[in-house]
């Protein structure tokens, strides 16, 4: 059965982190307690596969490399539509950056969603913010990508036109499948979940799959395998300047500008 | 480690026209050059000519690496990607910075796992560790957290810089421009780019604009209304409105910003004529920086903002117009 | 014991909650201003599969339960009370039929219900709703029809539904008491008309409406259960869809009420500081979150034990009466945080508290439900 590929990441539910919390002896960031959501892009991505699978069908397997107490965040890509998930999930694994979690999540895909006509990902994630994860995954798969896809038809489900939004313009890509497609929220809406949906993912195949059952190369995963390190965390502070300007229109437009160029806004 | 040496930047370019970003870095990577007392690199591709690629030296680059060919002005991730990575072997620079836009964001990832190396994303500072590892500071989980990421082994230390945060400046070094050879076929042109567009000047809608300019009660009339117009279109923002302004139909009411109304978060918001009451408060405190112009002193609404001015709208914003036409044409 | 809620029960309140964010906040507005109901929202209720949370997959339903009825109505109310109670009536509307009927009813009507039609369940009438007895609508037979008489008011989803069950007065028992029967009524049989349509303070833009039958002519295969059953179908209607129905949009308001005056209080700056930082404000906040886990926890239990098929009528009417009245306990203490801006429509704790006031009579007053306990304590203590 022809294949697409969704990459998601759960992420701490972006509607507690109020709740995140840093600890200032360790500098660790805490997140206990806060519940696991999928990244709202990937549910762009998700719905990407969705409307392919309706038209051509295809199957959608989701992918994800996160701890296993995940599965809950992941149970809702299955009630969306999605046919399975894998998840890369081992003690190894931890502390990986971009490029170890680009490594792992192509070995996944490799192993266990193989052959596939496409490889869908968020464009970014909330949490992280790299947006790095998808063109990486592709340089490992060895296919093209192309990231900030604003939109995505195809007539055939092999060659596709892509637009990638590049702020100030837009640059039309044409690509035959395989490739991998990274999509911004201008892309669609994504579905609701519905109960039909919560119910039919109830028997869905959701799998955990270790390190060893993937075969990786242990010195490029987790911690050992990134070569970035964080080397500190901290909290910015966001306290309003409250710089008054008085003069004449002329003399404080100018005092203006300046200020909010120094600001980094203009 | 005493091999990698200089600090790099990749000049983006959007059909033949060179970005500020690349510009901005340049200079940034000058500072930290000096610091270190090693050389700058800037790496051009497209359709240049020598002379082209020279101005770069005025903006801090030591050596320019010029690709020059037709086929390169528009982007292309593997056809670039390809071009770079073995530059870079080669030369072994210790950092290479490209610009946090979907352009650097689409190749930098590619190069940096090309080349296995660390690459740190959306960086709002650089700096030299005490140790003279370089510092990237990145923002995350939205901007209520920043991280200091390093590389401490691998090489080059690769970043995506956030446009604006640093200022480019010009400078009088002497440089020189290094013209490398195209070895590319067809194959390497994959995803083909066949279309550029360039976006319609329509207007912005509220949610997700980086520029808001509000107006209140206090705008007047209808006239004055229309100069908020004019400053959005020349900031490329949108515009947003208090419900008093709604309510004297100077806007419709999808506008409306505030508590029972949208919820913005631009970079930049600029609210006129507006005395600050909670509903409206509510509805912009998340931008990131707050611009309040009010002729009333004891407006509320300068206890909230970055930069406050004290004036009269109708005179302040023609000036402001008209000084950002005269820095966007120059 | 074990109070953990399950994974496919939050599952649903997020998606719910996401659907009611999307879909239905953005008519409150109109709804609040114009009392209508948005009739596109009716088929989208049906996508969502909320219409047929009671109904099995044997008829077009989910099946999903009552807990999870509890939880989906929740969620509804916490943006519009007033499709909580569209969405809760229109269950009662189902469950009867699908409990009391035949095989012929079952398959007529539930497919329809729970996919794309709204339901309704209509008993009170001018003359009384928890006095059962002074029910004055009479049903007699006639050759193949039931001919029915009189006159039903406050009906939730009037001026929607395109099925009401209904109880009409059918003769006298065997004690010469009277004796009701329950029918499903379709709104284009002859005799029957909707009348007017009540202005509400609370659950602006649900249908309260009268139902006029005027030799209304209900086919025979439409009478629902037995002859003389109607009184046990509409109390059963009530105490175990109804009342837990109310309970859960009461329990909506309560969060509601706790999750605005929060928010209020972070922002709102007095003294330099959030109010939020006054033990003033923070007694109201801890108050309203009290009553609030107490009235979910109470309407989470009957529900439970409505899906284990439990008796549960005194713990329904235990968590009818508590949720209503901490609902609107929650919603006037989120006003007194607002001060003064409790009083501009804009902002919505207003609205919870309106609504909380309605709920309270809706489905039996505080006292007829105190009249159930008081009888429960008195035999069980």
């Amino acid at each position: 059965m022809p294949n697409v590929v969704v990459c998601v990441k759960p992420i701490p539910d972006p509607r507690h982190w109020d709740r995140l919390f840093l600890d200032p002896e360790t500098g660790v960031l805490k997140r206990a307690g806060i519940p696991p959501a999928l990244n709202p892009l990937d549910k762009n991505a998700l719905e990407v596969a969705l409307q392919l699978k309706e038209r051509f069908g295809w199957e959608v397997t989701v992918v994800s490399m996160a701890p296993p107490d995940t599965t809950k965040a992941l149970r809702e890509a299955l009630a969306m539509g999605a046919d399975r998930v894998y998840l890369a999930s081992d003690k190894a694994l931890a502390g990986a950056d971009t490029l170890a979690t680009a490594y792992t999540l192509a070995q996944l895909i490799r192993k266990k969603a193989s052959p596939f006509h496409l490889v869908i990902c968020g464009n970014i994630s909330l949490d992280g913010s790299t947006s790095q994860v998808p063109a990486q995954i592709a340089h490992y798969l060895g296919i093209p990508h192309i990231t900030h896809a604003t939109h995505v038809e195809t007539e055939d489900g092999q060659l596709f036109t892509i637009t990638m939004n590049i702020k100030k313009g837009e640059l039309v890509f044409r690509c035959t499948t395989p490739f991998l497609l990274a999509v911004t929220k201008d892309v669609n809406l994504p579905r609701l979940v519905n109960v039909m949906g919560i119910i039919a993912a109830e028997t869905k195949p959701l799998e955990v799959i270790d390190a060893r059952e993937l075969e990786l190369d242990l010195d490029k995963v987790g911690l050992k395998g990134s070569p970035t390190r964080v080397r500190g965390l901290f909290i910015p502070e966001i306290k309003r300047r409250r710089e008054i300007l008085t003069g004449e229109p002329e003399e404080v437009a100018e005092e203006l500008l300046n200020k909010l160029h120094e600001a980094g806004v203009l | 480690m005493k091999e990698h040496e200089g600090f790099w930047v990749f000049i983006e370019q959007i059909e033949g026209k060179i970005s500020e970003v690349g510009l901005e870095l340049l200079s940034k990577a000058r500072e930290l050059a000096d610091q270190k007392g090693t050389y700058t690199a800037a790496i051009l591709l497209g359709d240049f000519s020598k002379e082209d690629a020279k101005k770069l030296t005025h903006y801090g680059a030591d050596k320019v690496f010029l690709f020059s060919d037709e086929r390169l002005n528009r982007y292309c991730c593997l056809a670039y990607s390809r071009l770079i990575t073995p530059l870079v072997e080669r030369e072994k620079p210790e950092a290479l910075f490209m610009g946090a836009t979907p352009l650097g964001a689409d190749l930098a990832p590619r190069v940096a796992a090309q080349l296995e190396t660390g690459l740190s994303a959306h960086c709002v500072d650089l700096r030299l560790g005490e140790d003279g590892i370089l510092e990237q500071i990145v923002p995350g989980f939205g901007g209520t957290m920043m991280a200091v990421i390093i590389c401490p082994e691998k090489r080059p230390q690769m970043a995506t810089v956030m446009p604006g945060v640093f200022k480019k400046s010009e400078s009088h070094k002497k440089g020189e421009v290094i013209e490398e050879e195209v070895t590319l076929s067809g194959e390497d042109f994959i995803p083909e780019a066949v279309e550029y567009r360039t976006k319609k000047q329509k207007t912005v809608p509220l949610e997700g604009a980086n520029v808001v300019v509000c107006g209140g009660y206090g705008m007047e009339n209808e006239e004055n209304w229309k100069l908020l117009e004019e400053l959005a279109s020349v900031l490329g923002g949108a515009v947003g409105a208090t419900r008093p302004a709604v309510d004297e139909g100077w806007a419709p009411e999808e506008v409306m910003i505030g508590q029972s109304g949208k919820i913005v978060r631009p970079k930049l918001y600029i609210g006129a004529g507006i005395s600050g009451v909670m509903h409206h408060v509510v509805g912009i405190q998340d931008s990131d920086i707050i611009v309040v112009i009010n002729k009333d002193p004891g407006a509320q609404f300068f206890e909230v903002c970055d930069f406050g001015v004290v004036g009269d709208a109708e005179k302040i914003l023609p000036a402001l117009i008209e000084k950002l036409k005269e820095r966007f044409s120059s | 014991m074990d109070f953990t809620i399950p994974e496919k029960l939050e599952l649903l309140r997020k998606s719910v909650a996401e659907f009611a964010e999307r879909e239905i906040a953005p008519l409150v507005e109109d709804m609040e201003k114009s009392g209508e109901f948005p009739k596109q929202l009716i088929p989208k209720l049906g996508e969502m599969g909320l219409l047929g949370l009671v109904t099995s997959p044997d008829y077009g339903g989910n099946g999903m339960g009552f807990l999870a009825r509890a939880i989906a109505i929740e969620e509804i109310s916490k943006v519009s009370a007033a499709v909580g109670i569209t969405l809760q009536v229109h269950h009662m509307g189902c469950w009867p039929i699908e409990t009391f009927g035949t095989e012929e009813q079952k398959k007529r009507y539930l497919p329809k219900l729970a996919r794309e039609a709204i339901g309704a369940c209509s008993i009170t009438e001018p003359s009384g709703g928890s006095d059962v007895f002074g029910m004055k609508t009479t049903a007699k037979q006639e050759g193949d029809y039931w001919v029915i008489n009189g006159r039903k008011c406050f009906a939730t989803n009037s001026h929607i539904a395109e099925t009401f069950v209904i109880v009409a007065r059918t003769g006298e028992d065997a004690k010469g008491r009277p004796a009701f029967s329950a029918f499903i009524v379709e709104p284009d049989f002859e005799g029957f008309s909707i009348g007017r349509e009540e202005n509400k303070v609370g659950f602006r833009g649900a249908y309260s409406g009268e139902l006029i039958f005027n030799d209304c002519k209900v086919p025979k295969e439409n009478l629902l259960g037995k002859e003389g059953e109607g009184l046990k179908i509409a109390l059963a209607t009530v105490n175990r869809v109804g009342r837990p129905g109310m309970a859960s949009i009461s329990v909506g308001l309560c969060y509601a009420s706790l999750e605005e005056a929060t928010k209020f209080s972070k922002e709102r700056v007095l003294y330099g500081k959030p109010i939020s930082n006054l033990q003033a404000i923070q007694f109201l906040l801890a108050d309203i979150f009290s009553y609030a886990e107490a009235a979910r926890w109470l309407n989470y239990r009957a529900n439970w034990m409505m899906d284990q098929g439990l008796p549960c009528d005194t713990e329904m009417t235990l968590a009818k009466y508590v949720a209503t009245e901490n609902a609107f306990l929650c919603a006037r203490w989120a006003c007194e945080v607002h001060g003064g801006y409790s009083c501009i429509l804009e902002y919505p704790v207003q609205r919870y508290l309106r609504d909380a006031w309605v709920a309270i009579p809706s489905g039996g007053t505080s006292q007829v439900a105190k009249i159930v306990l008081a009888r429960h304590v008195l035999k069980n203590f």
